[in-house]
């Protein structure tokens, strides 16, 4: 049976099945709620929920981990528009037009423009995943281990570079992910490194608790430090439907937003943050009345929203096919996948089809939930915006410390978990970028163990990658993709040394955060 | 929720250019003692330099590589350092030993909380298998909500003290009922 035939049977089931759709159901509307809640990203509410769904069967994880993905991804547009915060990354320049928009009075047509708009943009995305992903799956079985050793290092090459100013900083972290990765038995020879006699580390570092680490812990100690700060939140929603004709005119913006965010997404360890900013200069500058947008243009909450949802598609395109972490947010999926047993990758649409048609039912079905739950709970969700932060981080320190700690039912995952936590804290506070932390845990695998195969068929000769003509481009671009931006960045310096441009400025401040421009 | 900038001095001083001195030489520091160590290590491994794999290359050699590109990128964190203190120097009017110290300082005290913070989580795994899961988590949980509550510049009365003590509860409770009932782990 194809993917496709599977499909079907998957959705029949699932729609049968009132477990499935709760599971789906409670992750959207968790998903959304820890999307709407600022300072708590997409990345984070994956890598703090991941937990829980490690006593399920893969296809109940991944319906239960979509909801989560999708929904905190619109939700982030919630608190952008009710609050002038953005809920996560993604939904930076959601509030440059939804606030003020909001502030009109017009707080619930903001959040309808957002909600359909995220709809349009995740439903486009989850059309080119279905389309794309097994096309690309069928080249990727076609490689061989230089081939996947060039994949792996353009997945870093390009991470490094969606971190604008920091690609030296995150080449290194990158490196520091990579040499994590290798810490205990190497798999090939079943000899033990780095684990400086340590019972624990010869195990290795599992990636769910350290990204837990990382992108909530440190996330909970940042705050901690800068104290917490209340926020203002508008509460009156009357009517969510924008009116028909408003609506119609806004449909150019959501498909360019969509394909813009499907194309940052496909480009591995490109974020949405990058996507948004970009799409919403580019609505700005196509507008007949640019003057209106940062006022409470609908076009200017349309185009980035449909943006963000439309990644979640692109995002999984590297991700499922290739096994090439799409962003930060489909990096700790990997990371919970891993866990079920199951490493995306070519082989996946070969060996699991039904796993595969899983994952399109999943993220169909969340779709579905945060479209209803969106125009009905728009509501519900701005109360849920007034849970006091202390609790909120109490809480979410409770969950990392179970969270970690039933990765294993060990003690030790949890000091693991507190180690990354300060780390990724430290780092950011000195301006590292901490993703690249992630992806050389999850990549150091794949592109250890092809490096070596490639050299054992080789005999040891080097010159192999260039000879190859896949994996000579695949290591040519990771070049250019690496230095590009250093170039750019440079050339940009000398013709105005003072000016900074506003995009990079926007992101920027995420990098900072630790978040670094994923979702 | 508030952004957090990274250590920034603002003042007269060459502000930017002192923090990325900081930054860049402690970061050069810890990439160069990391790359030091597991060079040594694997040096002084016997499995690894004594037994021939055949036509592997073996188990250090990716790691080797990555070492030795950690402490290459160590070194040009450091030279990138050293221009930077020695751009804060050219600029002159500032008085460089201080200006790092007075960046030390504000960094040690922001960090002071999050130190606490952390501290205060190791009390909490300690407690953990003494006293049980959901009077450890209470305990946790109420007495951060009470200084971060009060932190936020509100007074902590009668009722936001019960509110505090409820959500302590609810935090504790749910997350013992969501991970033993639903997910299966047997908690601490």
């Amino acid at each position: 049976m194809t993917v496709l035939e599977h499909t079907g049977a998957v959705l029949l089931q699932v729609l049968a099945d009132p477990r499935a759709l709760g599971l789906s159901l409670v992750g959207t509307v968790v998903g959304i709620v820890f999307g709407a809640l600022p300072g708590i990203s997409s990345t984070m509410s994956l890598a703090v929920l991941a937990p829980l769904t490690f006593g399920l069967d893969a296809t109940q994880a991944m319906l239960f981990l979509m909801g989560v993905f999708n929904g905190s991804v619109y939700g982030g547009s919630i608190s952008a528009i009710l609050v002038n915060i953005p809920g996560t990354p993604g939904a930076i320049v959601t509030q440059l037009d939804g606030h003020p928009l909001a502030r009109r009075g017009r707080a619930g047509e903001a959040l309808g423009y957002a909600t359909l708009a995220s709809a349009f943009g995740a439903l486009f995305g989850l059309v080119v995943f279905i389309t794309v992903a097994p096309l690309l799956a069928s080249v990727g079985l076609k490689f061989q281990s230089p081939e996947f050793t060039g994949l792996a290092l353009l997945g870093l090459a390009s991470l490094s570079a969606a971190m604008p100013g920091e690609t030296f900083r995150g080449i290194l972290a990158g490196l520091v992910g990579l040499l994590l990765a290798t810490i205990g038995l190497d798999p090939l020879t079943n000899v033990l490194r780095f684990d400086f006699g340590s019972r624990h580390l010869a195990g290795g570092i599992a990636i769910i608790p350290a990204a837990i680490g990382l992108f909530g812990l440190a996330e909970v100690l940042a705050n901690v430090g800068a104290g917490a700060a209340r926020w203002e939140v508008i509460r009156t929603i009357r009517r969510v439907l924008p009116p028909w004709r408003e609506l119609r005119e806004t449909l150019p913006a959501a498909v360019r937003g969509s394909l813009i965010g499907i194309v940052v997404g496909i480009i591995p360890a490109a974020g949405s943050a990058i996507g948004v900013v970009f799409s919403w200069i580019q609505e700005r500058r196509l507008s007949r009345h640019p003057e209106r947008f940062g006022t409470g243009e609908p076009r200017g909450i349309v185009a980035p929203e449909a943006c963000n949802n439309a990644c979640i598609g692109g995002d999984l395109i590297p991700t499922m096919s290739l096994g090439i972490p799409g962003d930060s947010i489909t990096a700790v999926l990997m990371g919970a996948l891993l866990v079920q047993g199951l490493r995306p990758g070519p082989l996946l649409f070969r060996d699991h089809p039904a796993f595969v048609a899983s994952v399109y039912v999943a993220l169909a079905v969340a779709i579905v939930f945060t479209t209803v739950l969106g125009l009905l709970g728009a509501r519900i969700f701005a109360r849920a915006l007034t849970i006091p932060k202390p609790v909120l981080l109490a809480g979410i320190a409770v969950l990392c410390v179970v969270g970690a700690y039933a990765v294993n039912n060990s003690l030790f995952d949890v000091g693991v978990m507190v180690v990354f936590g300060a780390l990724g804290y430290a780092m950011a506070r000195g301006g590292w970028p901490t993703v690249p932390l992630v992806f050389g845990l999850i990549l150091g695998p794949m592109l250890e163990e092809n490096l070596r195969r490639t050299l054992v068929v080789a005999g040891g000769d080097w010159l192999i990658y260039l000879r190859r003509p896949i994996s000579l481009s695949l290591l040519l671009l990771s070049l250019v993709v690496a230095l590009y931006p250093q170039y750019l960045e440079r050339r940009q310096r000398r013709r105005a040394p003072d000016a900074e441009a506003p995009a990079s400025e926007v992101v920027g401040q995420w990098t900072v955060r630790g978040e670094g421009p994923g979702g | 929720m508030a952004r957090t900038a990274p250590v920034k001095l603002v003042g007269r001083s060459g502000d930017r250019l002192v923090d990325l001195w900081l930054a860049d030489f402690v970061a050069a520091v810890l990439v160069l003692a990391v790359a030091a160590v597991g060079l040594a290590w694997l040096r002084g491994n016997e499995t690894l330099t004594a037994y021939d794999f055949g036509t592997d290359p073996g188990p250090a050699l990716f790691p080797r590589l990555l070492l030795q590109a950690l402490g290459l990128g160590g070194l040009v964190l450091l030279a990138r350092a050293l221009w930077g203190l020695a751009a804060i120097r050219r600029r002159g009017g500032v008085r460089t030993d201080r200006a790092a110290g007075a960046g030390w300082r504000r960094a040690a005290w922001g960090a002071l909380w999050p130190a606490v913070f952390l501290l205060s989580l190791a009390a909490y795994l300690a407690a953990l298998p003494r006293l049980g899961f959901v009077p450890a988590t209470t305990a946790f949980a109420l007495a951060w909500i009470l200084v971060l509550t009060r932190r936020q510049d509100r007074r902590l009365g009668l009722r936001a003290v019960a509110a505090a003590i409820v959500a302590a509860l609810a935090i504790s409770l749910l997350t013992a009922a969501v991970f033993e009932g639903f997910v299966q782990v047997p908690l601490p």
